[in-house]
């Protein structure tokens, strides 16, 4: 139990003593760019999320994907918002009437929340293992 | 935990399935061990154990200089929790105040206790506030005692109040709603520090009696003749008072972990998914309370069975100890991943707490590393900690049994209780593979 707990605090105090090193993940705030254009990779998952009047459906609410595959999120909506992937730390503006694509490599494991900001919605969580 | 956005972004993968059986069947078969017995007579001394410290040691440790050097910090942290609460960005995925109040206080409590002993109590704001209001505002010319009466309720009831904020409400990562929590909770143990002063604290403040739990299972201790010393968890768990009252506290705490668990199962989620805001409310408040009941009644049931089975009585609060070792072991199997990740934005986002461009500690652009430990070592400590809390719960339990009973009782007095804290364990288990 010591051994245990005393790991519990080195690891959390070894980060802070830790030369600055660069996370693997993709830096703190990335924009996925909006490109309704580019088709999704063949082994990507694909992910749509529809929003109209406030109202959320998404086609999985439980999205599983093997590590390092590529997630790909489609989001359409009738209000402008923004999508953040907890943990990846990916964010991007949803406008209005315009699809909204957000593509990243799944390559940290667990479950991590996607959601939207307008009152903080969960769209779905993405399971990684 | 339902901290959206900023806080708790991440959980954890359920665990793997053999994993849960080997933990379960180890939990089980030392049950066994330890129930036949190694030993039938009390093993643990309690208060009168342990290998005292150096004189020189014990009077740095209590000088006035520590003392007040520790409330001096207590209450410069409290300052700056509600100070960039109320003054910093109402965000909390800048602010640091919520993942300072959630991760890096109730979280760190528990290793902080577990390392240092009884070291909160020291440091303790409210504790030193409630000291100072008697003292300086109060007309009474003594504090009054607390009604033993109203035993650990007030504790529990405050305690019962931060998990409702934590588990239940949805916007509990508001920096203002964490300020404002922290406040009232101040201001209201402050009050009653007008009639009770700092005595007040024993069994009031619900955050200083959950870590002083904690602290029994530390190695640092102090012995019935006051020196301070080194000694067995196990018998700092044995050397806790008697005190059927405390019971209250460790059903409040087991109970809300077995909810913490339940909020991340499958079934609860699709429970809650896409239901309205005051159903969600709901559900969670009458969830948690459940849970807390459901712990209540299984742990009261089995000391009773048990005291049907012996002539003895008021056995509740002879046992309350052995589950302390089993709270912990849930509190680690919840926590320990959003303790290493999430504690982390605690110094990044802390380095800017006012979102104004600063860098502290010149670590505000630093990224959450997720990759400081893997799912696989988190499922193990996950497991490991609830196997061995069972275990040290397990062998206090026989300890205090065989001390208790005579010869034809000293077993069979145990039965009740052990089935009891098998559920537990397997209850935890069942939910760490159900997420």
């Amino acid at each position: 139990m010591l051994v245990v707990i005393g790991l519990m605090v080195l690891t959390a105090c070894g980060r802070g003593a830790d030369a600055p090193s660069p996370s693997p993940s993709p830096p703190a705030r990335v924009d996925g760019s909006p490109s309704p254009r580019s088709s999704p990779k063949p082994t990507a998952k694909l992910v749509t999320v529809k929003i109209v009047s406030g109202k959320v459906s998404v086609s999985e609410t439980r999205v599983e994907v093997p590590l390092n595959e590529t997630v790909r999120i489609e989001v359409t909506s009738d209000r402008p918002d923004e999508i953040h992937v907890h943990g990846y730390e990916v964010r991007s503006e949803i406008k209005p009437e315009e699809t909204t694509v957000v593509e990243f490599v799944a390559d940290l494991p667990g479950v991590f929340e996607v959601e939207i900001h307008t009152g903080h919605e969960k769209l779905f969580d993405l399971r990684v293992s | 935990m339902i901290l959206a956005h900023g806080i708790g972004g991440r959980s954890d993968l359920p665990i793997p399935l053999w994993m849960a059986l080997t933990g379960a069947t180890a939990a089980l078969l030392i049950s066994f061990l330890v129930l036949g017995a190694w030993w039938r007579n009390s093993r643990f001394k309690g208060s009168e154990a342990g290998r005292p410290l150096p004189r020189s040691l014990q009077r740095a440790a209590d000088s006035k200089v520590t003392l007040w050097t520790l409330k001096l910090i207590g209450l410069l942290l409290l300052a700056a929790m509600l100070g960039i609460a109320a003054a910093g960005p109402n965000d909390s995925a800048i602010n640091p105040v919520p993942t300072w109040f959630y991760v890096w206080f109730w979280v760190g409590i528990v290793p902080i206790s577990i390392l240092f002993g009884p070291i909160y109590k020291k440091i303790n704001p409210v504790r030193t506030i409630c000291g100072f209001i008697y003292r300086f505002v109060s007309a009474d010319e003594e504090p009054r005692e607390v009604p033993a009466g109203w035993g650990y309720k007030p504790a529990a009831a405050g305690l019962i109040a931060f998990l409702m904020l934590e588990l239940v409400f949805d916007r509990s990562d508001l920096p203002l709603v964490v300020g404002g929590f922290i406040g009232i909770y101040v201001l209201a143990n402050a009050v009653m520090g007008l009639r009770f002063g700092e005595r007040w604290c024993d069994r009031g403040d619900g955050f200083e009696v959950y870590a002083r739990m904690m602290a029994q299972l530390s190695i640092f201790g102090r012995r019935s003749d006051g020196r301070l010393v080194i000694r067995n968890p196990l018998d700092g768990l044995a050397a806790m008072k008697t005190d059927t009252a405390f019971v209250q506290i460790l059903v409040v705490v087991i109970g809300s972990a077995a909810f913490d668990g339940l909020t991340r199962t499958e079934i609860w989620q699709s429970l809650i998914a896409g239901r309205p805001r005051s159903i969600y409310l709901l559900l969670g408040t009458l969830g948690l309370a459940a849970s807390i009941l459901f712990i209540s009644t299984t742990y009261r049931t089995a000391v009773e069975l048990s005291e049907r089975f012996t002539d003895k009585r008021e056995l509740a609060g002879r046992f309350v100890h052995s589950l302390i070792p089993i709270a912990v072991g849930y509190t680690i199997a919840h926590y320990f991943s959003l303790f290493v990740f999430q504690g982390q934005a605690g110094f990044i986002l802390g380095s800017d707490p006012f979102g104004r461009g600063a860098d502290l500690f010149g670590t505000a652009d630093w990224a959450i590393n997720y990759r400081l430990v893997s799912v696989s070592a988190i499922a193990l400590v996950q497991v490991g900690a609830i196997v061995l809390g069972h275990v040290l719960g397990v062998i206090s339990a026989h300890d205090r049994a065989v001390e208790l009973f005579p010869e034809p009782y000293k077993t069979r007095s145990q039965y009740s209780l052990l089935a009891v804290m098998v559920v537990y364990t397997a209850v935890g288990i069942a939910l760490l593979v159900g997420t």
